[in-house]
């Protein structure tokens, strides 16, 4: 339970075998390249070229994904559906990471193929840079056919609209309400002609070219945009001739499209590309990192203690003359953190724990007992055994048909722990989807679950039975929290402040526990016994303030700050009644919809019964929904402050091995660990 | 005077009534914030939607309140419980913790989800620190509901 033990390799080997070495120890998907320290008579090279083409093939990639699921869009519509529902390809992308587990030696062999698939990428690039261009052409057209859309009703051709010898003509459109006011405007002798269009009109005025300027001045004080066209046909005729453009454009949009579709069967191909070309990113960037001569290169790796024969055999076979040696973290060195554990303690891990940080190098693991407090917390909050059923069988159920790989799965893995956890508290609590005694004790197997209720949330005695073991089981975390701590410090040899400092506070809490409970069940043995260890290990915090310092003053001061210290720790487990507080919300909200709709039938007879079962239905699901988020939330929290305050800082580094950064496709590990997974 | 059941039946509504108020103001405050970020990017949708709800529990405790003071009340049962003006007024005053934490975090717990959509927008990742942050308004609301309901629920009031 604690993070994994690392070793540190140095070694020196031709830079001829490079590649091979780096391929070889990509391939064991364990070891983590570090920074070289600096050596006479050595240089560092960035590699920035290689680093720059890669990183372009990458971008390449990048935006076929981005395309083919914006044009995935697009084909989904109506108009394409006959055309792709035989494509199996398409039906089937997928965008997120797949459910498969491969061998990087199997991974790599895709790139015998990417001449093919990097033409079929520079393809998409010209579709979509010939997509842009129809766009931007169809939305000229559109807007030179709602210009036309006005001059329909003129009954010339545009070339025929001009000015006689002694008379100007003005053509053109204004967007108002009245025309009747423009008469009034403008000279009498004017000629005008109009007729209503779109939101305006369309406005001839005839006259004398000496009164140009006038008429114009007026048309302009009603914003009269003039006829944008000369051409020498009809706005009939031209109207139809964009049509028929805008028509060829559409037919080859839409065969730009069909041809994005067949493309989609290389999107398996283009993950696996890119995930090949991010390790070779990665492998790229790590040479960087050695130290080079003309023809050697010297190289410096994190592997796991446990894997050192293995990691040394492979490296041994990728080239001639290699020269290496394996050694402890030396003092000032920082190991990356990897920790083993079982797929279901590694679930918690993932979702909780990392979530707030990583293990430092050489403490405890936290994720067992994570997964332990959050199960129980969880399932003391949400409190409902029907809900805990649907969510335990909701979540197998996927883990069973989805067969998710390696740790993909994790978050169902974990709400499935949290789903049995929630059947065992609500069974104690006899929560079973909000239904009263009442209700459970009409039918046998109700009564069946009733008998196994050891609490009830209705009774005034449970109630406070209740809120006392949230307190409990928070004073538990606590002293959890405070003994990972101590031995952390033990291990760390400074025991005196591990013992008094801090498994003062296990044995303060304990033994007020015991106290207490001996108080409760009225046995003043237990009362005296607990009473008598909580003193010993408040004598034993005084001394932890103590310890250390010369000046009595000082050491006052210590003793009383690590006493003042204490009202936090009672703050934190006041902090634990969340775990009642949520458990009542559940129940009672499920109460309150099982009564909304148990009135429905007398209320509206037998169209009441639907209303009763969509209340039933929908209310049930909204109790679960918000009530599982706020659980899932509030126990986080008590993880995150309560319980990591006490011993967990998560400042460690998370061990990254090469060939660890795929996006799309799950990597298997050249050398197994351990039966268990990495986190 | 009012009888003692009106003061309670006052009480029920403060604590559903002034919780609820909390509540929308909360959540109306993440949703303006959580709408402006989906405009931008709309694959941030669930991750701003679970932050806009967190304020919305306050409303939910104020109701389970209310709910346990018609319980007590028995309003579910037929015949209505009669309380001596003092018992209703001291059932009032249970309610109480109730609606002004509910009322106050609800409005505050909005403005720091705001704020931690503000963070998912820039670091979509971080997700789960936003709700962290969020949720520690909540925990004033939660002393309020145990209070309130230890206060409402144990004492026999008639």
């Amino acid at each position: 339970m604690s993070v994994v033990k690392m070793k540190k390799l140095s070694a020196i080997g031709h830079k001829k075998d490079r590649r091979r070495i780096l391929h070889t120890l990509t391939g064991l998907g364990i070891v983590e390249i570090a920074n070289t320290s600096e050596l006479d008579g050595t240089f560092i090279d960035k590699h920035v070229s290689v680093c720059d083409s890669i990183s372009q093939k990458i971008a390449q990639l990048d935006f076929a994904f981005t395309f083919l699921q914006e044009s995935r869009r697009e084909l989904k519509k109506k108009e394409f559906s006959n055309d792709v529902k035989n494509n199996v390809a398409f039906h089937n992308a997928k965008f997120g990471k797949e459910n498969v587990v491969i061998k990087y030696e199997d991974l790599a062999t895709i790139v015998k193929d990417e001449f093919e698939l990097f033409s079929a990428i520079e393809i998409l690039s010209d579709i979509s840079n010939e997509l842009a261009e129809i766009k931007s052409k169809k939305s000229r057209i559109q807007s030179t056919l709602t210009q036309l859309s006005i001059y329909t009703s003129l009954d010339v051709k545009f070339s025929e609209i001009q000015d006689t010898k002694h008379t100007s003509l003005f053509v053109g459109y204004t967007e108002i309400e009245d025309i009747e006011p423009i008469t009034t405007i403008l000279p009498d002798y004017a000629k005008i002609k109009y007729t209503a269009v779109d939101n305006g009109f369309l406005l001839a005025v005839a006259v004398f070219k000496t009164e140009t300027d006038i008429v114009a001045r007026a048309l302009a004080s009603i914003n009269f945009r003039k006829c944008p066209f000369n051409d020498d046909a009809l706005a009939s005729d031209l109207i139809a001739q964009a049509r028929s453009e805008l028509e060829v454009l559409n037919q080859r949009r839409r065969k730009l499209y069909l041809a994005v579709a067949e493309t989609f069967y290389h999107l398996k191909d283009f993950k696996l590309l890119y995930d090949f070309y991010t390790i070779e990113l990665d492998k790229a960037e790590t040479m960087g990192k050695c130290r080079e001569t003309a023809r050697s290169f010297v190289f410096t790796a994190w592997i796991p203690a446990d894997s050192e024969a293995s990691v040394i055999e492979a490296l041994s076979g990728a080239g001639s003359g290699i020269v290496y040696e394996v050694t402890d973290p030396q003092p000032g060195e920082v190991p990356p953190s990897l920790t083993i554990n079982t797929k279901a303690v590694s679930a918690f891990g993932d979702n909780i724990t990392s979530t707030f940080g990583t293990p430092e190098y050489d403490s405890i693991d936290p994720n067992p007992f994570v997964m332990f407090f959050y199960c129980l917390f969880f399932g003391f909050m949400f409190s409902d055994a029907g809900y805990g059923l649907i969510m335990t069988i909701a979540c197998a159920l996927y883990l069973l048909i989805k067969k998710p790989v390696k740790r993909s799965g994790g978050f169902f893995l974990m709400f499935m722990f949290c789903g049995i956890s929630t059947i065992i508290w609500g069974t104690l609590f006899g929560g079973w989807f909000g239904l009263t005694a009442e209700q459970l004790s009409s039918n046998p197997v109700g009564k069946f679950l009733l008998s196994l209720q050891v609490l009830n949330s209705m009774d005034g005695t449970d109630i406070l039975i209740m809120f006392g073991i949230a307190l409990g089981l928070g004073v538990v975390q606590l002293a959890a929290g405070f003994a990972l701590n101590g031995i952390t410090l033990i291990k760390n040899k400074q025991s005196l402040n591990g013992v008094l400092n801090h498994f003062s506070w296990v044995i303060i809490l304990c033994g007020g526990a015991v106290a207490v409970f001996g108080m409760l069940l009225s046995i003043s043995a237990l009362s005296t016994i607990g009473g008598l260890f909580a003193g010993i290990g408040v004598l034993m915090l005084l001394a932890g303030g103590a310890v250390g310092k010369k000046n009595p003053l000082s050491m006052l001061a210590g003793a009383f700050k690590n006493l003042y210290g204490s009202i936090n720790v009672f703050s934190d487990i006041l902090s634990y009644s969340r775990l009642f507080s949520l458990c009542l919300t559940t129940g009672i909200i499920g109460m309150v919809i099982n009564i909304i709709a148990g009135l429905m039938p007398s209320l509206l007879s037998y169209f009441g019964y639907v209303v009763a079962f969509i209340i039933y239905a929908f209310g049930h699901l909204f109790n679960f929904a918000i009530n599982a988020l706020g659980v899932y939330v509030h126990d986080s929290r008590l993880q995150y402050v309560e319980f990591f305050g006490k011993f967990f800082s998560g400042e460690g580094r998370a061990f990254q091995p090469l060939g660890s950064g795929s996006k799309y496709i799950h990597i298997s590990e050249g050398i197994s660990i351990s039966s268990k997974v990495k986190n | 005077m009012l009888s003692g059941t009106a003061w309670a039946f006052i009480g029920a509504a403060l604590a559903v009534g002034f919780a609820g108020i909390g509540s929308s103001i909360g959540v109306a405050k993440a949703g303006q914030a959580a709408a402006g970020v989906v405009s931008e990017d709309p694959s941030k949708f669930m991750k701003c939607l679970i932050l806009q709800l967190l304020p919305a529990t306050q409303g939910l405790y104020g109701f389970v309140i209310g709910f346990v003071v018609m319980l007590k009340l028995n309003i579910f049962g037929g015949a209505l419980v009669s309380l001596s003006p003092f018992a209703g007024l001291a059932m009032l005053g249970a309610c109480l913790p109730m609606a002004i934490s509910g009322l106050l975090s609800g409005i505050h717990q909005g403005k720091v989800a705001a704020a931690g959509i503000a963070l998912v927008a820039k670091r979509p990742e971080e997700n789960i620190k936003a709700i962290v942050f969020t949720i520690m308004v909540e925990t004033y609301a939660l002393l309020g509901l145990l209070i309130s309901f230890l206060a409402v629920y144990l004492p026999a009031y008639a």
